[in-house]
């Protein structure tokens, strides 16, 4: 059955994953807000129809949640799926009281195919996946980046643009000031292959050491969370682990890590696991791919050189 | 003027217990308050000080919540009181149940103008309850408020962190803030402290004086992760030998 499915995302690389992986489900439209350049971008990624809601130079993006609301309520869609951003969350939680419905959220699994939406989150820290069932109607889901497979090939979409009036809502939230900080521009999610460090690197000043093995790899730098909290030795961005990024990397390369449980299910869906540790007995040495026995400073720079020949 | 700090009881994942078929129990776990919930009591504590306000706890759950010593702590930690909402009927409430039943809790409380909520509870972490609170109370509500920075009649002005930058708002009052993890460091109870709680007033509410309510949402199941087979292969070697060695697998995997 071809589900009316709509996509919401302030960021457009996230709102073009979720267009191109939910493409094959039914009918694909996406709720713009923002630059007019969306409207391309969302068509690129399989959309049939542009809802073009208007830009966040005036309001924002949280304050068009009155109008999306009138739009479901008008166009009566299957499934929305939010983007897993404070923005969506923020958005998706207000239309599911709105529609007196809840909201899968977080779903790292989803599976659109039949009448009833199902998902999958992962809850208890990690420990657990809790599977559920929308009880039908409206359906909210809040998913992240790389969660749908997408086509080898993206198929672009009609992408008929509609605009739709403001709606004005009942009370505004006013945006004074932003100031944009600092965040890292690597997508860990969506990396080939990742080198990651732990507390086995000693020093601040040892990361371009392991910088250049992943240069030499052609992959992204990552850390355990004590390197990007506490130490702040690398951006919040780059942590790997529970209430950090999932990664599903084809290589994860773990140097002086030890593998604590909250670490090892952000790497879980990683395809090839190997990990350098002085310690043969430490835990991600039982539970890897391939594990390095030996001194980080003695095997980073060999292996860097090796590679770079 | 009262400001209310939601907060949820949760087993402590550190007790799930994995059993043969996968599922998980929590029979031996003790039930706590989450990382998240206490800075958000923490935060309550700071809004409420800034306001001149009352500061009074709302807890909805399953009777787990009975547990004099989350009381207790809870009360500790800069709350004036508490009121909770038990049934067993709660376990493992979906989003939308929960924030029905604390926006039916939050209306009976006409002095109320400042709802506090966590980033997220320490079970599920959805993120979601403070927004759809706020919405069913026909309240303004924003999550990510990383500091208040002042409180005036009819608005607070506060700063929110996003993925990419921070944002200096105005939201008009009465207001639901979730706030995010790091908002403030939630404070170690003093001796004073844990005496003063035992005697602070606590107000049990039945889940029917409140309404009827039902859940959205069904759950399936909650299983633990089968993990992934790995190879399992050493490699302990002189460091050059290792490096081939390593490279070689490398290549046969066609990693490199």
């Amino acid at each position: 059955m071809a589900k009316k499915v709509w996509v919401f995302s302030d960021k457009p690389a996230l709102m073009q994953d979720i267009t191109a992986g939910v493409k094959e489900c039914g009918e694909v439209s996406v709720i713009a807000v923002g630059g007019r350049e969306l409207t391309d971008a969302a068509a690129k990624a399989g959309a049939d129809t542009v809802y073009y809601l208007g830009d966040t130079s005036e309001r924002m993006a949280e304050s068009y949640t009155d109008t999306i609301a009138k739009l479901v309520e008008d166009e009566k869609p299957e499934v929305v799926l939010f983007g897993a951003t404070l923005t969506g969350r923020a958005i998706a939680g207000r239309l599911a009281a709105r529609f007196g419905t809840s909201v899968l959220a977080d779903a790292k699994e989803l599976d659109l195919s039949g009448d009833i939406t199902k998902g999958v989150s992962m809850v208890y820290g990690g420990g657990a996946n809790l599977k559920q069932s929308a009880k039908g109607g409206l359906t909210l889901v809040i998913l992240g980046f790389g969660v749908l497979e997408k086509p080898e090939e993206i198929k672009a979409g009609a992408g008929k643009v509609v605009e739709v009036p403001y709606v004005e809502p009942a009370w505004n939230i006013t945006l004074c000031e932003e100031q944009q900080r600092e965040s890292a521009s690597v997508n860990l999610a969506a990396a080939k292959k990742i080198v990651s460090i732990g507390l086995g690197v000693a020093g601040k000043d040892d990361i371009p050491m392991v910088k250049e093995l992943a240069d030499a790899l052609d992959a992204e730098l990552g850390c355990s969370r004590p390197i990007a909290e506490g130490l702040e030795w690398l951006p919040k961005e780059c942590y790997i682990g529970i209430s950090g990024v999932f990664v599903k990397s084809d290589l994860y390369l773990a140097v002086g890590i030890s593998g604590q449980v909250q670490h090892m299910v952000g790497l879980k869906d990683a395809k090839i696991l190997a990990a350098i540790n002085k310690d043969a007995n430490a835990p991600i040495m039982r539970q890897c791919d391939y594990g390095i026995v030996g001194d980080l400073y003695e095997i980073v720079p060999a292996l860097a050189k090796r590679l770079s020949r | 003027m009262d400001v209310i700090t939601c907060y949820k009881l949760s087993p402590d994942n550190q007790d799930m217990q994995i059993n043969p078929d996968y599922t998980v129990s929590f029979d031996r776990a003790e039930w706590i308050i989450g990382d998240f919930d206490l800075v958000a009591i923490e935060a309550g504590a700071q809004i409420a000080a800034m306001a001149e306000a009352s500061h009074k706890g709302l807890c909805v759950g399953p009777t787990a919540l009975s547990n004099k010593k989350a009381r207790k702590n809870a009360l500790s930690r800069g709350l004036d009181s508490l009121t909770v909402v038990m049934d067993d009927s709660l376990w493992n409430a979906d989003t939308n149940l929960t924030a029905s039943i604390l926006a039916a809790a939050v209306r009976k409380d006409q002095e109320c103008r400042i709802v506090i909520c966590g980033e997220g509870s320490a079970d599920f972490y959805y993120r979601q309850t403070g927004m759809q609170l706020g919405e069913l109370l026909g309240w303004p509500a924003i999550n990510g408020i990383s500091k208040v920075l002042e409180i005036g009649e009819a608005s607070v002005t506060a700063l929110r962190t996003t993925e990419d930058s921070v944002q200096k708002i105005v939201i008009p009052l009465p207001a639901v803030l979730s706030v995010t993890a790091d908002y403030a460091p939630s404070r170690i109870p003093t001796m004073k402290d844990i005496l003063s709680a035992g005697k602070k007033p606590v107000e049990e509410v039945a889940l029917e004086d409140l309404g009827s309510f039902e859940s959205k949402v069904q759950i399936d199941s909650i299983l633990a992760p089968k993990s992934r087979d790995r190879k399992g292969i050493i490699i302990d070697a002189a460091v050059d030998e290792a490096v081939d060695l390593f490279v070689e697998h490398l290549a046969k995997e066609g990693l490199v």
